[in-house]
């Protein structure tokens, strides 16, 4: 007579288990404690009104800036290594990206667009084409260059790892323009925290259109004009966060007197952020679902 | 004996067609999307105002948001209130001359009166240009220190560098002036020189 225990449910069907790390939630946790040491910072800086110069400012500062690249390091970079199947190439995307805006891109763009000269006075609609057609564009082409001279086809693999590199890319972008901005701007501390942030978001909602733009045509057979949208969609993303983001943020004229609304443009980011990630989310999801099926019903 | 190298490589991921196409026209909206950023500059930046002052007979196009007054002793003086430190400046006189006058005579006047006014006022150079009608003119370049009027404010004076243009016509000397913070004199120049083929008197 067995002595094994039959139950009324069937056996527990061993689950393969995933080889690649997931890319979504290290992105989540490192923007959520991204937003949380800014809005720290924030907060700590104007409740107990600190006002470093000098040295201290400057170690500060350069603190606040790496903080991005190091959760990026910790929760992305060295996560990969446990994966079974890890990605090899982020590193050298996330340095890339960064040395070409440095290089290339930002002084390019300083040169030939000049748009501290003109778009900061015009109408809101004329400004979000401005930074769309000018900044944005160049902010998204080198994205997508560097992720597509680095790893196209070869290192996408599963979807997912579109997004992963394509957040590798948004860090380095993003602390480039951080490194400007503290050594251009000379920005007081809270400023420059919210700063950070609102840079590290935009960035990241552009390279989740990119990243659904290059997956599709890895894995699926979009028209050849999809990337090509998406490219000017994430170019979009930019223009709009940089206008509104400004419209929240500066204080209007009045009698009453004006005041800077930081807060908002970190709500305002935020909000984007997760906008922007969940439709994207769902898309990778349907086309992953739409994949799987035409999958099951190709097998015999 | 021979030693046999066997390398191993992974076979090439070929492109589709539409793969290969997706890439281009990425390409290609980028190119677009540079000219249409250049071109959305250029009409921001060298974007007009028309003035027209039938009283002395002259039309002119001003930058557009520069601000404008006549209150001075000028016809009229435009300003980019957006720069900060010196405000860079285009200004339009006219000074009755009699019959025996040259512009050699308006020129040394102008000098003599800037010498007398302001200590740091030098003369670099002079030399005939013609203007975009064919109008004979003669241009001075000249340099002068601005200090801000509010002592208060406690700031560095600022090296101005100033370019006069005076053309003779009708018994009248006009004199079309450009005043600029002398390290943006020639990133701004291009500004002035539209304002001066576009003016018309």
């Amino acid at each position: 007579m067995s002595s094994r225990t039959r139950t009324i449910t069937p056996d527990e069907i061993e689950q393969e288990r995933y080889p690649f790390r997931r890319a979504w939630p290290s992105i989540i946790v490192e923007i959520a404690i991204l937003a949380g040491v800014c809005v720290g910072v924030y907060f700590i800086t104007r409740l107990l009104n600190i006002q470093l110069s000098g040295l201290p400012l400057s170690i500060v500062e350069a603190a606040l800036i790496a903080v991005p690249v190091i959760l990026w390091i910790v929760f992305s970079l060295m996560r990969e290594q446990a994966a079974d199947l890890p990605r090899f190439r982020l590193l050298i995307v996330m340095i890339i990206t960064l040395l070409a805006a440095n290089a290339v891109t930002i002084p390019a763009a300083d040169a030939l667009f000049q748009t501290s000269d003109w778009l900061p006075h015009e109408a809101t609609i004329q400004r979000i084409l401005g930074y769309t057609f000018t900044l944005g564009v160049a902010q998204a082409i080198t994205q997508y260059l560097v992720v597509y001279y680095c790893v196209y086809p070869r290192g996408l693999r599963v979807r997912a790892d579109s997004i992963a590199y394509f957040a590798a890319a948004s860090v380095g972008y993003a602390a480039m323009l951080n490194i400007h901005f503290m050594l251009n701007s000379t920005p007081a501390l809270d400023v420059l925290a919210l700063t950070v942030f609102a840079n590290q978001a935009t960035s990241l909602a552009m390279s989740f259109m990119l990243a659904f733009g290059l997956a599709e045509v890895r894995f699926a057979s979009p028209t050849p004009f999809l990337m090509m949208i998406m490219l000017a969609l994430s170019a979009l993303i930019f223009g709009a966060s940089v206008t509104l983001r400004g419209g929240l943020v500066n204080g209007g004229f009045s009698l009453l007197g004006s005041e800077a609304s930081p807060l908002y443009g970190f709500a305002f980011s935020t909000i984007l952020l997760v906008a922007v990630g969940v439709v994207i989310a769902f898309f990778f999801r349907t086309a992953e679902r739409r994949e799987e099926e035409a999958a099951l019903a190709q097998a015999p | 004996m021979s030693t046999t190298i066997i390398e191993v490589r992974e076979a090439p991921v070929e492109l589709t067609l539409r793969q290969r196409w997706s890439h281009y026209f990425a390409i290609i909206y980028a190119i677009l999307a540079v000219i249409i950023g250049i071109n959305l500059r250029d009409t921001a930046l060298y974007a007009t105002v028309p003035y027209s002052n039938p009283q002395v007979g002259i039309t002119a196009f001003y930058p557009n948001h520069w601000l404008i007054d006549n209150s001075g002793n000028y016809v009229f003086r435009v300003r980019d209130m957006s720069q900060t430190g010196f405000k860079t400046a285009m200004q339009v006189n006219i000074i009755p001359i009699n019959q025996d006058m040259t512009t050699r005579n308006i020129l040394e006047t102008l000098i003599l009166n800037r010498s007398q006014t302001d200590s740091t006022f030098r003369v670099l150079s002079q030399e005939p240009i013609q203007l975009s009608d064919g109008t004979e003119a003669t241009q001075m370049r000249s340099t002068f220190v601005a200090s801000d009027e509010d002592p208060f404010l406690e700031s560095i004076p600022t090296v101005v560098e100033r370019l006069d243009v005076i053309a003779v016509q009708g018994g009248q000397a006009i004199i079309i002036s450009f005043l600029s913070d002398a390290q943006t004199f020639e990133s701004n120049y291009p500004r002035f020189e539209q304002f001066l083929n576009d003016i018309d008197f």
